[in-house]
């Protein structure tokens, strides 16, 4: 089912891209991201406008008086909450349903990429599987051209200098600068920085760039590519949707600090 | 604290959530299977297992204790009892095939996926990274040759030239001294499965649905046979006849001399492995999980489900039948001469 639906169409996407661009991989894998998350952007809208939605309530002062009021009544919190979610039009769950729709399609896409780099016999054999006979031939598809740039897209990868005894995971700190950069645009500006779910967004926006570095510097150069695509075009639809102060965006409070 | 366990949870499910998607975990092949003097060494997952092919016990493991290599391809063995085998984590290792005892002696740029081969102290071994390399035992180079692409499939190695079929649809004959080109021929397809030698000529199949004969002096191709589906498995050859099967599950039965279909039998998976050609008949595996027997009449003898999915060669052992799986408890089935289970090597932790 999950095949069928989502996996097998973007395989196929996916490889006719490659063959129209030349049989180059890596481009493949830019415009295919670049397609698949403008396809999705009414929904990235959707969830932009929820979350612009639920951060005008929260600085709005009955909610600030509700919840010192009823701290301890959470009923009644709960039916205030409501009271003003219906009177100010806003949908609590607008800007998670979009997430939470837009999470198998991600997913999908990342298996997609994985599943056509094709690296080992069995995941060739998966490959051939997933091939619509009538739109594409195996034959001529096979061997998949993984090499973009100074990269083998099936590998992990490092750029190798002549003056460096050691390789540089280039995209693995791209990926790791522009999650921070995303998480940052991603997260709208909290009345009450100190509330239990602004501190949550500002741990998990400082360990998701380490953990997303980690995933791109142990597996395919592929993925990586994704990633950073995937980020890049993420910030752009922020930005186009008025989400992004560049300003802030490149402001990083924790040097300050240190200086 | 309830902050950070929850941050900690949310990290482990999306690290998880990829490593899963990334297939890491799942089986990237099958066993590589070589037998000598009543032990069977295979190649799976973590390392290199020496088998007491009477009862299926461990005899040692190489390495030791599991590392992020993982090892597939059958291990070579040579003529003073070294097996010669590389790992996806692109290094080749020589192991004493008594002891367990081995060590690392070169490192490619990619994974081995395909077989070594030793030939009067000579390792030929082909890499993803697109060389066919030729080594010492010490992991010297003494000579490579680059391919346009992949290269997967094992060499093959006849009166002083390599035959090796490429992902990059060439077969290429290399002099085995030297590594100069001799010839390369394009088949039109990528060659994953092995290359068989029959008097002037070598076989093989190719992903373009195609099986190629092609004569080994000039690399003429000598004729084409069309299968419904591609054709991973190399073939195999006996009394004038060629046999092989395709991804679809079709298995040909083929006259070498003209090319005449003698039979057709449809399988109820892909047929990858190369077909074992035995006095008592036909033995191949195929992607259901079953081990299929075949008279050289077509005559089905019987139709065998061992495992989830069923990839490799099955290998006689005094008498007996050997299969390598890739289900979750099993890496190796023996088989008596009835079909039925001797012993089976469960998955080693």
């Amino acid at each position: 089912m999950w095949d069928s639906i989502i996996i097998t169409p973007f395989v196929n996407v996916l490889l006719y891209i490659y063959t129209l661009v030349g049989q180059n991989f890596g481009i493949a894998i830019i415009l295919f991201t670049i397609l698949i998350r403008l396809v999705t952007h009414p929904l990235t809208a959707q969830q932009v406008k929820g979350s612009k939605g639920m951060a005008a309530l929260q600085s709005d002062k009955r909610w600030i008086e509700a919840q010192k009021k009823y701290k301890d009544d959470k009923e009644k919190l709960a039916q205030e909450q409501m009271a003003l979610y219906k009177e100010l039009g806003i949908n609590p769950f607008a800007s998670c349903l979009p997430t939470l729709i837009q999470f198998p399609i991600i997913i999908g896409l990342y298996q997609s990429v994985m599943l056509t780099l094709a690296s080992s016999p069995i995941e060739m054999l998966n490959l051939t599987k997933h091939v619509y006979p009538g739109f594409l031939s195996i034959s001529q598809l096979i061997p998949l051209n993984s090499k973009f740039l100074w990269m083998n897209l099936g590998l992990p990868e490092r750029l190798h200098l002549p003056f460096l005894s050691f390789g540089i995971p280039v995209l693995a700190i791209l990926v790791l600068i522009t999650t921070y950069l995303q998480s940052k645009a991603m997260t709208p500006p909290s009345a009450n920085p100190n509330d239990q779910s602004a501190q949550m967004s500002k741990m998990m926006n400082l360990y998701m760039p380490f953990l997303m570095f980690y995933l791109a510097f142990t597996f395919s150069s592929g993925l990586s590519l994704y990633f950073v695509t995937s980020n890049i075009v993420g910030i752009l639809q922020y930005a186009a949707l008025g989400m992004v102060d560049f300003k802030k965006m490149f402001s990083f409070p924790f040097l300050k600090k240190k200086a | 604290m309830k902050n950070k366990l929850i941050i900690g949870l949310l990290l482990i499910i999306t690290a998880l959530l990829f490593s899963g998607c990334t297939g890491t975990g799942i089986s990237s092949s099958w066993p590589g299977i070589t037998v000598a003097n009543d032990v069977i060494y295979t190649s799976y997952g973590s390392g290199v297992f020496a088998v007491n092919a009477q009862n299926g016990t461990v005899i040692w493991r190489y390495p030791e204790k599991a590392t992020k290599a993982s090892f597939y391809a059958a291990p070579a063995l040579t003529a003073d009892g070294q097996l010669v085998v590389g790992d996806y984590a692109h290094v080749l290792h020589v192991i004493d095939a008594k002891t367990g005892q081995g060590h690392e002696i070169f490192t490619a740029e990619s994974k081995w996926i395909g077989e070594s081969v030793v030939v009067d102290g000579t390792i030929y071994a082909s890499n993803a990274d697109g060389y066919l390399y030729a080594l010492d035992l010490n992991g010297n180079v003494l000579w490579k040759y680059k391919t346009e692409s992949l290269v997967w499939s094992n060499p093959l190695i006849l009166d002083g030239v390599v035959y090796q079929g490429g992902m990059d649809h060439f077969i290429y004959a290399i002099d085995a001294n030297n590594g100069n080109l001799i010839w390369k021929t394009d088949t039109g397809g990528a060659i994953i499965g092995n290359i068989v030698n029959s008097d002037g000529s070598i076989f093989l199949g190719t992903m373009a649905k195609e099986a190629i004969a092609v004569d080994k002096v000039d690399g003429k191709i000598l004729w084409r046979y069309a299968a419904a589906e591609a054709v991973w498995s190399g073939p195999a050859i006996r009394d004038g006849n060629i046999y092989f099967g395709d991804l679809a599950g079709n298995f040909y039965a083929l006259a070498e001399a003209n090319q005449a279909v003698l039979w057709q039998y449809k399988a109820n998976g892909a047929i990858v492995g190369t077909p074992l050609l035995a006095d008592d008949g036909i033995y191949f595996t195929a992607e259901d999980g079953a081990l299929v027997h075949l008279d050289y009449t077509g005559k089905l003898l019987y139709s065998k489900p061992l495992a989830d999915k069923l990839y490799g060669t099955p290998v006689p052992v005094n008498g007996k039948l050997l299969i390598g799986t890739t289900s979750k408890d099993t890496i190796l089935i023996m088989l008596d001469e009835n079909g039925n289970q001797v012993w089976a090597l469960p998955q080693p932790k």
